[in-house]
């Protein structure tokens, strides 16, 4: 799969800063007799500065596939994707270190980021404050509520201010509070250029969204028009 | 009962789709039997020191091959099923056929190891007292299993329980293996879970005797470590019973 | 170099908090050291070793050559569970990469840490082992010590990253006690050992730690250098598979 070096992103321009084209992935094993599972069968995406692009579709569609392969952890079985700028990738999952304070995750991932001591710190605090967690700071990751594990796996995808931000469901077990905080902030970063792509299940959320991808059949399809009168145009069975 | 049951096929389902574990649990004995009676089969005798006889060797290797498995497989199994056990009694299933069903996986699993190792040494070394024999190896592997998942409630990390576990059995194989290398071993070591039952393995495999006292102490063994295992299968469910904030 | 070192130095600092793996990578080398030592007979075996180059069988106390098994036994499984569970972190690693850590970077903050927990492993066994044991050429049993622990580490990283825990578990606990305790084991194994024997990860390593440990000169340096090469090989593989396992390929 090809992947194209990156440049430096011009948030005033309306080029791609990420572009997917005919991604496919099938997991299974190559082994006769154990079963293939095909998940992505031609997708293509496109996501530029300043928007939010909500990429729907039900449970076992192929979501999280596809963003681990845009933000590159996992390779694809064919296709490219093109990628201009930084990435910040806040997945499903909390992926951080149990055992390390929360101050020290963002040292260690600030590192990755070439930031500066004072830069890592700058953000830690900054976030912690518009996310409301900065009472954990010095607690231990496993020592976390699933909520506030979830703010600082968001807090560690942003800190670096991103050129594309990839979030897979980012607001899981958040109070309602802090979900209007994130809503906010997400918009705050689209104005300042930020191209971000989340999954999301919730289609209340569409009316936040600029465009909506829906992924059915392995394929990508732009829904933005479907769903921006409010209709509920999932399909029965899907989750809301 | 129709959960017990249901529990446990599925549990087996689960073993059995992974090849891999299928493929060692019947290696891994055929190497360890054999690799540990070849290689005592080589200690060569001096006035205070007897040979092993390959036999002897191979019945050693059957035991620890038997508990290393086993007891693995106990600790595991507690690790792994620790958080779907703590939904299930939060959502009402009872919390005593759960464990029962956990303490019955747990015994199938071990005669099945057992089995697979019993079939290995049977053809090795035609014990005298087949039945016998591989009920004295099924009692060594229910034990483990049952330590291994005592070690599992009390320690549930993977790694650091393994090295629980097999450092135990180890310690165990060595000091309740009659070798010729130790000296007078303490009376304690009569309380290590392999002590009797290999002394039990020995009698029905060579002698073809039934060493009622070994068995006797083993069925105890197991009423002391079923008792600890429910004690603290009990406790650890509900410490952590609380639903996360 | 700095993210590698901010890597590796938090990363010891999260092992380090693990206090129930701290006290059992202390612990239990110490009580299985301690009790093969206290339990073994003391008379005197004949033992292969090498003499002059030459294989022989000189006679040694049994405590000595229990010392000389049972403490790389110690280490070496260790070593090589350290190196299993080294991959559960691999998708949070994978996450690291994203971060803009570079491949060599996350591998070698990884491989660091492994090396750190061998070097205390060997260490507290090589330790407790000189409680009872003092080997004749200290510095050529403590590097042999060092090599095989390693090599198993290696091994484990390579485990991990192919085969699933419980498979990993029961292979990697099974062959050392295997590899060093009996088809290595000088007093198991009179003669030469055989072809196959030869091949196994503990050949070389086990092969110095007995002739630096029981006798006056050390006769198998050479084995030293191919124990290397037998690092070098699974220490390739290892960083080929965690590579290919982590995600950590951008």
């Amino acid at each position: 799969m090809a992947v194209t070096e990156p440049q430096t992103a011009d948030t005033d321009s309306t080029e791609a800063v990420l572009r997917a084209s005919d991604i496919e992935k099938t997991y299974g094993s190559r082994v006769p007799f154990t079963r293939q599972i095909p998940v992505l069968s031609g997708a293509d995406l496109t996501i530029h500065p300043g928007e939010i692009v909500g990429i729907v579709g039900a449970n076992g569609a192929g979501k999280s596939t596809l963003m681990k392969i845009l933000v590159g952890v996992l390779d694809a079985d064919a296709g490219t994707v093109e990628r201009s700028g930084s990435i910040g990738w806040c997945p499903q999952e909390p992926l951080l270190y149990d055992r390390l304070t929360v101050t020290e995750t963002f040292r260690l991932f600030g590192s990755g980021y070439d930031m500066t001591s004072e830069e890592i710190a700058a953000a830690r605090d900054r976030l912690a404050d518009r996310l409301d967690f900065e009472q954990y700071l010095d607690y231990r990751v496993d020592q976390l509520s699933g909520g506030n594990r979830q703010k600082v796996n968001l807090a560690i995808a942003v800190m670096h201010d991103p050129d594309v931000l990839l979030l897979d469901e980012p607001y899981t077990g958040f109070d309602w509070e802090t979900y209007q905080q994130f809503w906010a902030f997400a918009r705050e970063l689209a104005d300042d250029g930020t191209a971000i792509a989340m999954i999301s299940h919730l289609i209340e959320e569409r009316e936040r969204l600029d465009r909506v991808y829906e992924l059915h059949d392995g394929t990508v399809q732009d829904v933005t028009e479907e769903g921006t009168d409010g209709t509920d145009t999932t399909r029965e069975g899907d989750d809301a | 009962m129709h959960r017990i049951r249901e529990g446990v096929r599925l549990n087996l389902q689960a073993f059995v789709r992974t090849p891999l574990n299928l493929v060692l649990a019947i290696v891994l004995p055929l190497v360890v039997i054999e690799g540990w009676g070849q290689a005592m089969a080589g200690l060569p005798s001096m006035p205070t020191v007897e040979a092993i006889p390959l036999d002897l060797g191979r019945m050693l290797g059957a035991v620890f091959g038997v508990a290393i498995i086993a007891g693995l497989l106990g600790l595991v199994q507690m690790i792994h099923a620790r958080s779907a056990d703590r939904r299930l009694i939060q959502a009402g299933f009872p919390a005593r056929t759960l464990l029962a069903t956990r303490l019955l996986m747990l015994t199938v699993v071990a005669v099945a190891v057992a089995a697979l190792n019993f079939g290995v040494l049977h053809v090795l070394i035609d014990p005298e007292a087949p039945l016998v024999a591989f009920a004295a190896l099924a009692l060594a592997g229910i034990v483990y299993a049952f330590v291994g998942a005592l070690v599992g409630a009390i320690v549930p990390r993977l790694f650091e329980g393994s090295l629980v576990v097999v450092f135990l059995a180890m310690m165990d194989a060595f000091l309740s293996g009659d070798s010729p290398l130790a000296a007078d071993v303490p009376d304690f070591v009569e309380f290590f879970p392999l002590y009797h039952p290999k002394a039990a393995l020995e009698s029905a495999a060579l002698e073809g005797t039934i060493a009622t006292g070994e068995f006797a102490f083993v069925a105890g063994y197991l009423v002391v470590l079923l008792a600890l295992v429910t004690t603290v299968f009990t406790l650890t469910m509900q410490t952590s019973g609380r639903w996360a904030a | 170099m700095t993210r590698t070192l901010t890597a590796l130095g938090i990363g010891l600092r999260e092992q380090v908090r693990n206090r129930v793996l701290v006290a059992l990578l202390v612990v239990l080398p110490f009580a299985f050291i301690t009790l093969a030592f206290a339990v073994t007979q003391d008379v005197e075996m004949p033992v292969r070793t090498l003499v002059d180059g030459e294989t022989a069988s000189v006679m040694r106390p049994m405590p000595d050559v229990h010392g000389v098994i049972m403490t790389p036994i110690t280490s070496a499984l260790i070593a090589g569970l350290a190196g299993l569970f080294v991959m559960r972190t691999a998708s949070v690693d994978g996450r690291l990469a994203v971060a803009g850590y570079r491949a060599r970077e996350v591998i070698a903050a990884r491989f660091g840490i492994l090396a750190a927990i061998t070097l205390l492993v060997t260490g507290v066994s090589v330790g407790v082992m000189w409680l009872d044991f003092v080997p004749e050429n200290p510095l050529w049993f403590a590097a042999a010590m060092v090599l095989l622990s390693l090599i198993y580490g290696m091994l484990g990283i390579l485990l991990g990253a192919v085969v699933d825990r419980l498979a990993g578990l029961w292979i990697m606990l099974i062959v050392p006690m295997l590899d060093i305790g009996l088809f290595q084991d000088p007093l198991f194994v009179q003669s030469e050992p055989d072809w196959w024997m030869r091949l196994l990860p503990g050949y070389h390593p086990v092969r110095v730690l007995v002739d630096a440990g029981l006798t006056g000169t050390v006769d198998s340096a050479a084995s030293i250098g191919w124990g290397l090469a037998y690092l070098l090989v699974v220490t390739v593989a290892a960083v080929v598979a965690f590579y290919r396992v982590s995600g950590i390929h951008q």
